[in-house]
């Protein structure tokens, strides 16, 4: 019941989940690397791709160029020489 | 109970049951969404609890805040669940860490139209037809429903009792043991009494602490 849209700001953890994505990485390792427990790698990992943020590459994900803009965005800057798209 | 409110209820008598595979959902939560099937892996202790700003509920929260570290240490996930709106939860987490110092770290979702509410049959109709009662759901890794517990609206839950089952539960799956009244961690267990009476004879000789032949125990 809400009385505005939700914005689609990535928060922190949406931040560096996928700043974490500049290479194509399993969800095990995106929880290593950001220490979030995997419930919220699953759930926020999801969210991105749903955003088409990232997208899936067997068992591993990886920051899409709407994702790479959408950090770009809010202020990130992801290491755009490591990503291979 | 009339017609029409056993219609309104339905599935609020329907329990999971154990070991069966705990009910799938997707809700909305102070995490965003998440779906049960994010915790596969973990251990997840699912709790109910009936409203959000109230005293009980509030001394639950807080000593839920308080062990999961340890929790977290035995890969035990917390998600917690009730009626309220994720407005409304959002502002009680913020006021338990500034009026106990207290950070709640774990998911707790807004089951606004009761859908996961009446999946689990938290709702006990003779307390309130709207808010769920203080239940208790524990998942193991693989989603299978291996313990629930039921508390009345009127009497906090034992933190202690939730991390002694869980380990309880943990020791059975690693050892193929169970555990006796009053387990605490350390103590013995008890060895799955055999199923033939030629086991039954040989039991006596396999150097276990035995009372009897179906009543043994070992340290683990």
């Amino acid at each position: 019941m809400a009385c505005l849209p939700s914005d689609d700001v990535l928060g922190s953890t949406g931040v560096s989940v996928l700043l974490t994505l500049t290479i194509a990485t399993t969800l095990e390792d995106v929880a290593q690397k950001t220490g979030l427990p995997l419930f919220r790698v699953r759930g926020t990992v999801r969210r991105l791709l749903e955003a088409e943020f990232t997208h899936q590459v067997g068992q591993m994900y990886e920051i899409t160029p709407a994702g790479i803009e959408k950090l770009e965005q809010e202020g990130e800057n992801p290491d755009i020489d490591d990503i291979s798209l | 109970m009339e017609a029409k409110e056993e219609q309104e209820v339905g599935e609020a008598h329907h329990l999971p049951r154990i070991g069966e595979p705990a009910p799938d959902f997707e809700a909305e939560s102070t995490f965003g969404t998440v779906r049960l099937e994010d915790f596969r892996g973990s251990w997840l202790i699912f709790f109910s609890h009936p409203a959000d700003f109230t005293p009980v509920c509030t001394t639950e929260f807080a000593a839920f805040a308080e062990i999961q570290d340890e929790l977290k240490q035995i890969n035990v996930n917390l998600m917690g669940l009730s009626v309220d709106s994720v407005m409304a939860h959002i502002a009680w987490v913020r006021n338990i860490e500034e009026k106990f110092g207290l950070e709640i770290q774990f998911p707790v979702i807004a089951d606004s139209d009761r859908k996961v509410a009446h999946l689990y049959g938290m709702i006990m109709p003779g307390e309130s037809k709207t808010e769920t009662a203080r239940c208790v759901f524990v998942i193991d890794p693989d989603g299978i429903l291996r313990a629930l517990i039921y508390y009345p609206m009127t009497t906090g839950r034992n933190m202690q009792e939730l991390l002694r089952l869980v380990r309880a539960l943990q020791t059975t799956d690693e050892h193929t043991v169970s555990t006796p009244a009053n387990w605490q961690p350390g103590d013995t267990v008890i060895v799955p009494p055999p199923r033939t009476q030629e086991l039954a004879e040989e039991r006596l000789r396999e150097g276990y602490d035995c009372k009897d032949w179906y009543f043994c125990q070992k340290a683990v």
